[in-house]
């Protein structure tokens, strides 16, 4: 019994452990911001590799996601005859929840896993270590561009998402389902605020980039330095950060619009 | 450097239709536009039931959009509810009025309007003092907005600040309902 015990204190430590790392970690590659200004093009080439190559998946996910949304809006609506509310059905939802949440949960799955894997290979060849027998910081110089870039992309995912996935509802009301166009976009209008809906959204995509970022850098550096241990360092990333993501986003929703 | 010339613009452009959908979500989307800080004159209403007033809501005329809701509160000796509304001068100008209080007309026969600044006693709105307010819904299930009347059995005008005085309560379904069968039972 004593046993068990033990092996579960000893568990719930090496958890409290990887928590404090992962914060060392993250004071540690945030002090390596500043000076990424002088040598900004570390970041241009992760952005790419980050933010452009997610480009694709994010626009043709986006785009779907709004016409199945237009689609079973309208099922739904038409009951009440109040087809031409879909606008708003589909803006509201895609601009307050499911643009920042499967944006970065997509985010997490392309570029995370990537990240992850890219950093803890780094590890398990000694890359990292012969950086710093150069006297080179490799978390100045190889995380946090990794980082910067993570951040300023999600959020910018996240804009190009919605706005497809709302272009998208609009294929599938206006022509396909015959939906009057006018009242489409201006009961979007009239009803979707800047300041609680769009400024909200921006807000979660913001937070979500971070964490992601975080953790799926922090997966990597902490990985064990085997292939094993970076195959699962890579499925850590995508399993954290997607709960991580989920749990989060009801936090800021409660925070935002609840009680 | 060929290829990081390539990548570079690619970055740009990411970040171009990034920031670009950014900005269209805001000002087509969520019309960010019609928070635009023109300030124009205000006029007051007071109503027995808003129903769903809201601020921000459409004032119109004709069904022409001519300002906004901008602050709804209660007045706690009458109780009942007081709604401020902000005109835009632009949608509907102020008019230039005469030492008796008629409005200028000029050699067409047209009234002939305030610029921008103009302050009573010289302008006034052109909405008589008999107009009316009455909150009315888009549709079925539509937003609720104000419908102005601008009258015409009185002389004077409403000068920027003033209240419209008469004023037609939202409609309640429940109020209706209520009354048809109320009247149904007093016929038997």
């Amino acid at each position: 019994m004593s046993e068990v015990v033990h092996q579960w204190l000893l568990s719930l430590f090496s958890l409290f452990r990887r928590l404090g790392r992962g914060q060392f970690f993250l004071f540690h590659l945030l002090g390596g911001i500043p000076s990424l200004i002088p040598r900004f093009r570390l970041v241009i080439q992760q952005l790419y590799a980050i933010g452009v190559h997610s480009l694709t998946i994010v626009m043709v996910a986006g785009l779907f996601v709004g016409m199945v949304l237009g689609l079973q809006g309208y099922n739904t609506l038409v009951d009440f005859g109040a087809e031409e509310s879909l606008g708003v059905l589909v803006a509201l939802s895609l601009v307050r929840e499911l643009g920042p949440v499967v944006a970065a949960l997509l985010f997490a799955g392309r570029a995370g896993s990537a990240l992850t894997a890219e950093i803890g290979l780094m590890k398990a060849t000694e890359q990292l270590s012969g950086m710093e027998m150069m006297a080179v910081d490799p978390v100045h110089r190889m995380i946090s561009p990794r980082f910067l870039a993570g951040f300023i992309s999600l959020p910018l995912l996240t804009a190009i998402f919605t706005l497809l996935g709302v272009f998208g509802g609009y294929f599938v009301a206006v022509p396909l389902l015959g939906v009057d166009e006018g009242a489409f976009w201006s009961q979007m209008q009239a009803r979707v605020d800047f300041f609680e809906d769009i400024q909200s959204g921006v807000i979660k995509s913001v937070v979500f980039g971070f964490v992601v970022s975080w953790i799926a850098l922090f997966e990597g550096y902490d990985a064990t330095a085997t292939s094993e241990g970076v195959s699962r360092a890579t499925t850590r990333t995508v399993v954290h950060a997607s709960l991580a993501i989920l749990g989060l986003d009801f936090v800021l929703t409660a925070l935002m619009f609840g009680a | 450097m060929k290829q990081s010339r390539a990548v570079e613009i690619w970055v740009g452009l990411f970040m171009g239709i990034g920031i670009a959908a950014l900005v269209v979500l805001a000002f087509y989307v969520g019309n960010l536009s019609s928070y635009n800080s023109v300030t124009g004159y205000r006029l007051e209403a007071r109503f027995d039931e808003i129903g769903g007033l809201k601020p921000r809501a459409p004032v119109t005329i004709a069904g022409v959009q001519v300002g906004r809701v901008v602050a709804i509160h209660l007045d706690s000796q009458e109780y009942r509810a007081v709604v401020e509304m902000e005109i835009d001068p632009e949608k509907m100008p102020l008019q230039r009025l005469n030492e008796e209080g008629e409005p200028l007309i000029d050699e067409q026969g047209l009234r002939v309007m305030c610029d921008r600044n103009g302050e009573p006693p010289h302008c006034s709105t052109v909405l008589y003092e008999d107009a009316s307010a009455s909150i009315l819904t888009a549709g079925m299930l539509g937003e609720q907005y104000m419908g102005l009347e601008p009258g015409g059995g009185a002389l004077a005008f409403l000068y920027p600040g003033d209240e419209v005085r008469m004023t037609q309560s939202s409609i309640a379904l429940e109020q209706v309902i209520g009354q048809f069968l109320f009247n149904q039972v007093d016929q038997e």
